[in-house]
């Protein structure tokens, strides 16, 4: 970032959570989830706090 | 630095979405349409404020109409925080590109209880018992427990719904659903070969009031298990001022001892070390590795494993970070304290108010600072920054009817445990239907389709917010208007969680004023 000067003490600015991507997927990034989202659900209703882990099934 | 970004005419800004809060003494920025998170100087602070005051929302290209003739400098890192993609306007899927439902049913409820040992006066499902005695049309009550069979039927619903190559997870429910010991442990054994002669992964999870539970359960739980949920509501009087049994008498000390063997099984079966292999922390990633860990001091481990203990809030313990702190103090170190919810003509006197939110606000702040002190982990305030949800979760946070649902001791399919017995709202017995099938209504029901949701800050944190309350608070009309008070309550635990984040995380990016 070109015009960022040396961090200070006191910083402007400090970006702690990067932007999402501005493309929406359209699905294909669900297909590895193992999300559950009922527990999530219970006990909140929170998308932050819904799962994505986007891992592959273990088979056995 | 004055209006450069957007001055090619390609770059529009929105400040739209942009929201200003301070949290745990910080002054902190909050990207709606992004998701970014911004630390702020006072001083800076102070000058996004009046940046943004006479706006209120809309978008501007650079420096042009700006308070008429854009006599307003821009704040400190404006041009900065764009080139770092802040400030887009927010887009939303056509319902042609909709992500809900491509991935068909991944979990499933069951509720394998229609029954109760306690009678919760705030309980959602009538004490347990989801109006079973009083639907129409009934000549006689329906089964209070679900049969072993229609749990087998079920599953194989689950399995057969599912992507190749998949890892489901089925949610034992009520009513309590140790009432139905034989069917949960019948359940089990069935999903685990069933699930591997498919070349799937299944998980269980069980949400119990920890009354029934003995050694033996507890350790069947241990080691079969991947998460439980117990729900105590913090202190004695806490707890026992609603969480009655069917007598009337108190429960707390029952629901303790649960607990407490819980505990011990999973301390004996060595679960509690594999804490952060669990199917709730595997779950959140981007959590585990910014909150948990970051916060969590290293000189006091998890114990609790698998354990979540579920408490609720409600008008008559709004410090409820007390009842935090003294679940805390039992050992007991994975929290959740959810708001109690009513319908829009409830007179209850424990319903909440929004003239109880700054006490709420306060409750939040308490625990935010016993999160970031590395004290526990509170449910709520794990983020997932590191990775965000997917785009159907930011769309839609309420899965119910798009990749969960729930089943009844019927065997009735319906969009999630709420919904279960709702009139209109069954999809059909799990041992007819030929498969899943998203409801239109709920597949409509996105971020976008929300006029409220499309004006609010929070919309890719909240996804419009649960589908049950929405039609429960429209008087059984429709879905697209959320509960107000629901949603003020989440955007204070939402300020909350992210000022969590902004303290155990390090800065991206840093940058003095220009």
């Amino acid at each position: 970032m070109s015009e960022a000067k040396p961090k200070s003490s006191s910083p402007a600015f400090e970006l702690i959570i990067r932007p999402v991507a501005a493309e929406i997927p359209a699905g294909a990034d669900c297909s590895a989830c193992s999300a559950s989202c009922q527990s999530a659900c219970k006990t909140s209703c929170t998308v932050g706090n819904q799962p994505c882990p986007a891992e592959p099934a273990e088979t056995e | 630095m004055s209006g450069r970004a957007g001055r090619d005419g390609v770059a529009r800004l929105s400040y739209q979405l942009v929201h200003l809060f301070r949290s745990q003494d910080q002054c902190l920025l909050y990207d709606g349409a992004t998701g970014a998170l911004v630390r702020l100087g006072e001083g800076p602070f102070r000058q996004w404020k009046q940046f943004l005051a006479p706006r209120n929302q809309g978008t501007d290209t650079g420096g042009q109409g700006r308070g008429g003739s854009g006599e307003l400098q821009d704040p400190p890192g404006l041009a900065q925080l764009h080139q770092l993609g802040l400030f887009r306007a927010p887009q939303y899927p056509t319902a042609s590109d909709s992500p809900l439902g491509a991935a068909g049913l991944h979990s499933l409820c069951l509720n394998v209880a229609h029954a109760c040992d306690l009678a919760c006066a705030y309980c959602f499902a009538g004490a347990g018992e989801y109006g079973r005695e009083g639907e129409p049309g009934n000549a006689s009550p329906t089964p209070a427990i679900m049969p072993l069979e229609t749990a087998q039927a079920a599953l194989d619903f689950l399995l057969g719904n599912s992507p190749p190559g998949r890892t489901v997870s089925v949610d034992f429910f009520g009513g309590e659903p140790l009432l139905a010991w034989d069917t949960v442990v019948g359940t089990v054994d069935y999903g685990r070969e069933r699930a591997a002669a498919l070349g799937k992964q299944i998980l269980f999870t069980l949400t119990t009031n920890g009354c029934a539970l003995d050694d033996h359960r507890a350790h069947f739980c241990a080691a079969n298990i991947s998460t439980v949920i117990v729900s105590i509501d913090g202190r004695p009087e806490t707890h026992d001022r609603l969480r009655r049994d069917r007598s009337g008498g108190p429960s707390y000390a029952r629901a303790l001892r649960g607990a407490r063997l819980l505990q011990e099984a999973l301390r004996q079966t060595g679960a509690h070390a594999a804490a952060a292999t669990d199917k709730y922390s595997s779950s959140l990633p981007g959590a585990v590795a910014s909150v948990s860990q970051a916060a969590l001091r290293p000189d006091r481990p998890l114990e609790s494993g698998p354990l979540w203990i579920r408490g609720t809030y409600t008008a008559h313990n709004l410090d409820f970070w007390r009842d935090v702190q003294h679940l805390r103090e039992l050992g007991m170190d994975q929290i959740s304290m959810e708001p109690v919810t009513t319908g829009p003509d409830d007179k209850a006197l424990y319903r909440l108010l929004p003239s109880h939110l700054p006490a709420i606000r306060d409750s939040y702040a308490r625990i935010a600072e016993m999160v970031t002190e590395g004290r526990l982990r509170f449910f709520h305030y794990e983020l997932n920054t590191k990775q965000p949800a997917c785009a159907p979760k930011r769309y839609s946070g309420c899965a119910a009817g798009a990749g969960y649902g729930c089943v009844d001791p019927q065997g009735r399919l319906f969009p999630c445990h709420q919904f279960d017995g709702q009139p209109g709202w069954c999809q059909g017995g799990v041992a007819e239907l030929e498969g899943y099938v998203l409801l239109p209504a709920l597949a409509g029901a996105t971020v976008g389709a929300k006029q409220t949701c499309r004006d609010c800050w929070a919309q890719l944190l909240c996804g419009g917010g649960c589908h049950y309350s929405a039609w429960r608070h429209s008087g059984h009309g429709g879905l697209l208007e959320p509960d107000p008070l629901a949603c003020l309550i989440g955007k204070a635990r939402l300020e909350a969680a992210l000022g969590v984040q902004a303290r155990v995380t390090g800065s991206a990016v840093a940058a003095d004023q220009t």
